[in-house]
């Protein structure tokens, strides 16, 4: 049988040392009791906001323990333990227009657990953005310069980043097989490098959702450079080789049942030309004037495949700003916008990336792809974009509930107690 | 199937029998779903309008219904003596629905391709702390999303009905009387018995089967409360629950083709499931089948008498009598594939609107239930004070002396019946659909078991056959296949013959006639076992067996002859029990075997000792 790949003459599996590894096994003991007062107190909180339509704080405690043998020797039994609180909530727009807010915490170490005011302070802002948003006039279609801010700039690039350097992708005809042919070409500005390791288990205080010890192919995790001052060197690699790569890097992986194919972990941008967040305003504000628009943007918060895994189809390469201000040269306060979707191919943004912040924030999550939900990180400092086209979203048709919430009803029904 | 004769079992429903005394009292506990249900309704009774672009009047909904349902579940499955999962659950979940038009014609009865896209949906799991505040806000979001849904399918509807040259002339809903019932919440009694042992220790009786591939013994336990608040004036809390061990198994016969069996054991409360003995022996008796059906023959096609014991008749009937009892209306429907589907599944009924004809054998005698409680003794599933409609639960006389009298009803009208007789029920909130619940098939003249058998060998020696046929255990796949896959595919081949009356046999006898002896077969199909072949039954046993099974209430199942393959961690089952006796056919068409072989295992199965 001749399968027409471009990499056609990759093997189809590589070969790797056999390892051997017995971890201790791991259980979690959590009190369920204290944890289910939190989550209703964290919902409660939000009756407040007339608003607010509906809202979903779940806590999560995970042990998973692997245990992999395989015909070429390898023995492994380790184990990990993950707790997530994740806030969500609803509302709409006059129009019709669904918005939501969405904000997670992750930690390994039950002490290094979300405190009632750090929860309070993401709730505060969820609601603002809200309440803000339902609100907001609808973004009219604009080209021009955009900031993003450090998650929102990590989300972006795992969608449009990362998912085009996993290798499988070069290996097959119907991807989009962007980087196949650029191994040691310039794909990014020179300041910018970026690696995905899996070793790496905190950035700063935050726990890492993307590291591991093994891969699910038994593969030890590993620092991986992907790109080198802007020149692309590497894949993340599963046991699917390519020419030129005929080994895996311990990025295959999966959720239970699928068959493992190349994922990313902790992806980490890093850069040289970092200037402070303050100073990264005023280049925004220099590139509006230069370029003569009314506006620019400041892109706060981006929906991704791994931003939110309760809710749809994860999109693997979709990116959405959900929170989106104008920013005016002339001084006036930011003004929220919503509907705002971005045109073409995300990638062409990354290529006109002019200076980044001084402050790496991470993004944790689940990504979604062929071989399932599996935990990830990406990191990045905030980024400044010389030229990012948007057009406006499409909105939901369905109009905002005829009568008022119950909680905020001023009119007194008959017959009600 | 093998059911545990369990005599002596405690009701169905504790309060069952006085439904008036229960009354509309408010409950003293801290339960405020009624209240936040109450309260919400009376904005939507009198707030609720939408104005259409370029109409006058504004609609509103003429009925609005609140269903929400608690549950709580223990499941615990095992397999060869180690345990799979032992989770405990409880939700609680809600459904809303408006009606806009009048009883004649409404929103209801009618399916279109174009789904509603609603942002939160008129369903969907609400607080699990019986509180006020949260539930009405989930009410809110869910009555404004319902009926919206009702204003649009409404209008839809009636675009196409003006392009029908004839309409119905039967109503869409019936008018019900208010119904206020509450009981006490109960408080779950998983009893003292230790389930995951159990669990581990039934499931062991299968490790003396070293050809059994796979297994799976799962202990189902239930409690569940039921909210009905309607803005006719329906208000109801009642309590239900019931219990289940349900186990499949997986062989291979030596040419490759794929053999499965199945035990079941149902009670109306965990304490009354049998005990880890009993279930062992039956687990042991499949297994023992199982191997047996290994070492039989294939079935060759076959035309002849067939004689179903009667632990075999129930299951037919519950396929045929389901369906064919039906006496709803079906829904308009847009899509010819629709017609076609319930057609084919057998979800169209052939007695309804021959009201008073003779259906069945002239002696025979077919009720409904729902108050009963056992039958001689032995425990019937099936009983509810209310229906989930909020109607009053009501013994109905079906058949008469071989005559249709009745049909099973719910709120939706049909061409013989405008009223419901309290047999609209609905599992996990889904729509409410006419079902039987204590079934029992009677005859008036009837033959001893050896009669009926010397019957059924006179006729194969007429017909002058080497053999016949003897149905001892039908088949049900939903239990005996353990994968969604292997039953999805036996589905694809075998549901477009249910309507006809195409039926699964599991374990299955030859018996020649010249020397009594008895052989399995295995693999048959039986055709044409369809309410018109009741017509002709040639005999009926004075013995019965009492049928505790799941009617299954998912898409498609329900009110078709598929609804009789259910099982109670689908979350789609509802409890239901028919007591029939044996049954002799004069002639009945089988084919041969079915199922396609697979390769063995190339290695013999691990060791494994029959003791843990």
């Amino acid at each position: 049988m001749k399968v027409e790949t471009v990499e056609g003459r990759a093997p189809d599996f590589s070969r790797e040392e056999p390892h051997t590894y017995i971890g201790p096994q791991v259980s979690i003991a959590v009190d369920r009791k204290p944890w289910e007062e939190k989550v209703r107190a964290y919902t409660k909180a939000f009756r407040d906001s007339a608003a607010i339509i509906n809202s979903i704080v779940t806590f999560t405690a995970q042990a998973q323990n692997v245990y992999q043998v395989t015909a070429e020797g390898t023995q492994l039994q380790f184990g990990q333990i993950r707790y997530r609180l994740e806030l969500f909530i609803q509302g709409k727009a006059p129009d019709g227009m669904d918005i939501n807010r969405y904000y997670n915490f992750d930690w390994v170490n039950p002490a290094d657990a979300p405190d009632d005011k750090a929860v309070s302070a993401a709730e505060a802002t969820m609601r603002k953005e809200l309440e803000g948003l339902v609100a907001a006039p609808i973004n009219d279609p604009t080209v021009g310069p955009a900031l993003l801010t450090g998650r929102a700039a990590a989300v972006f690039f795992h969608e449009v980043f990362g998912h085009r350097a996993e290798g499988h992708r070069q290996k097959d005809v119907t991807e989009g097989q962007t980087f196949s042919k650029k191994v040691g070409e310039q794909i990014l500005p020179d300041f910018l490098s970026i690696t995905d390791d899996t070793t790496m288990k905190k950035l700063g205080s935050q726990d890492l959702l993307g590291s591991y010890q093994f891969d699910d192919e038994g593969v030890p995790a590993q620092r991986v450079t992907l790109v080198d001052h802007g020149v692309l060197k590497n894949f993340e690699m599963s046991r699917s080789p390519l020419v030129g790569f005929p080994h895996s890097n311990g990025h295959g992986r999966r959720q239970l049942g699928a068959t493992p194919v190349s994922r990313q972990g902790n992806l980490i941008v890093q850069s040289s030309k970092a200037v402070t967040n303050a100073q990264l305003r005023a280049k925004l504000i220099e590139l509006i004037k230069a370029q003569g628009k009314p506006f620019g943007l400041l892109i706060d918060d981006i929906a991704g495949g791994f931003t939110f895994t309760g809710r749809g189809q994860p999109q693997a390469f979709q990116v959405l700003p959900l929170v989106v201000y104008k920013v005016f040269p002339d001084g006036r306060p930011d003004e929220l916008v919503r509907g705002v979707d971005i045109v073409g191919t995300p990638l062409a943004a990354l290529t006109k990336i002019a200076a980044t912040g001084d402050t790496t924030e991470v993004f944790n999550g689940y990504c979604g792809a062929e071989s399932g939900s599996v935990p990830v990180a990406a990191a990045s400092p905030a980024i400044l974009t010389s030229e990012l086209e948007v057009q406006k979203k499409e909105s939901s048709t369905d109009r905002p509930p005829i009568l008022p919430p119950p909680a905020h009803d001023t009119v007194k029904t008959r017959g009600q107690q | 199937m093998r059911m545990e004769r369990m005599a002596g079992l405690a009701l169905f429903l504790v309060t069952f029998g006085s439904v008036a005394a229960a009354g509309a009292r408010v409950p003293s506990d801290n339960d405020h779903t009624l209240q936040a249900m109450r309260d919400e309704m009376a904005r939507a009774k009198t707030r609720l309008e939408l104005t259409i672009p370029g109409t006058e009047q504004p609609v509103r909904p003429y009925y609005v219904e609140y269903r929400l349902l608690d549950v709580e579940v223990r499941e615990v499955v095992a397999e060869f003596g180690a345990l799979l999962s032992n989770t405990h659950t409880r939700n609680r979940v809600m459904n809303v629905e408006a009606r806009v038009g009048s009883y004649k014609l409404d929103s209801s009865n009618f399916v279109s391709d174009d789904a509603f896209r609603g942002f939160i949906g008129p369903a969907g799991s609400v607080g699990i702390d019986r509180d006020y505040d949260s539930l009405r806000q989930d009410l809110w979001i869910a009555t404004d999303q319902a009926f919206k849904e009702a204003v649009e399918t409404y209008s839809r509807k009636q675009a196409y009905l003006s392009s029908l040259a004839r309409q119905s002339d039967i109503d869409d809903f019936s008018k019900a009387e208010p119904v206020q019932f509450i009981e006490p919440l109960e408080t779950p009694d998983w009893t003292s018995r230790n389930w995951d042992q159990e669990a581990r220790d039934t499931s062991a009786a299968l490790r003396a089967f070293s050809q059994i591939h796979e297994s799976r013994v799962t202990y189902y336990l239930v409690y569940a409360t039921e909210y009905l608040l309607t803005s006719e004036g329906t208000e109801i809390r009642q309590n239900r629950r019931f219990a289940a061990i349900e186990a499949g198994m997986s062989a291979l016969a030596d040419d490759g083709v794929p053999l499965n069996h199945f035990y079941a054991a149902y009670a109306a409360r965990p304490a009354d499931l049998p005990n880890v003995e009993t279930v062992r022996k039956g687990l042991n008796v499949a297994g023992t089948e199982l191997m047996a059906l290994r070492a039989a023959p294939p079935a060759q096609d076959y035309t002849g008498p067939v004689l179903f014991e009667a632990r075999a008749a129930a299951p037919i009937l519950a396929q045929v009598l389901g369906p064919a009892l039906n006496g709803a209306r079906p829904p308009i429907s847009f899509t010819p594939v629709m017609e076609q589907l319930l057609t084919n599944l057998g979800g169209k009924s052939d007695w309804v609107g021959r009201l008073g004809a003779r259906v069945l054998p002239s002696r025979v005698t077919v009720v409904d239930d729902p108050g009963a409680k056992d039958f001689h003794g032995t425990s019937l599933i099936g009983g509810y004070a209310v229906d989930d409609e909020g109607v009053r639960a009501q013994k109905i006389t079906l058949i008469e002396n071989g005559n249709l009298k009745g049909e099973l009803m719910s709120r939706r009208p049909g061409p013989d019946f405008d009223q419901s007789n309290g047999h609209g029920r609905a599992a996990f909130l889904n729509d409410a659909k006419p079902t039987m619940s204590n079934l029992t098939f009677t005859s008036s003249e009837t033959l001893s078991p050896a009669e009926i058998k010397k019957k059924f060998l006179d006729t194969c020696r007429a017909e002058k056959l080497a053999y016949c046929l003897i149905v001892r255990e039908m088949d049900n796949p939903a239990l005996s296949l353990m994968h969604q896959e292997d039953f999805s595919a036996l589905l694809a081949s075998f549901a477009g013959g249910a309507g006809t009356g195409d039926r699964l046999p599991l374990v299955v006898y030859r018996v020649y006639p010249e020397s009594g002896r008895e052989e399995m077969i295995r693999g048959s199909r039986i055709i044409g076992v369809n309410s018109r072949a009741l017509r002709n039954i040639a005999a009926i046993g004075n013995d019965s067996f009492v049928y505790n099974y799941m009617q299954s209430q998912a898409d498609g199942f329900a009110g078709t002859a598929l609804g009789a393959f259910g099982s109670a961690q689908s979350q789609s089952g509802l409890p239901a029990s028919l007591v029939a006796p044996s049954l002799l056919f004069e002639e009945l068409e089988v084919r041969g075997a079915r199922g396609e072989a697979k390769r063995l295992p190339l290695l013999p199965p691990p060791p494994m000792g029959v003791t843990k």
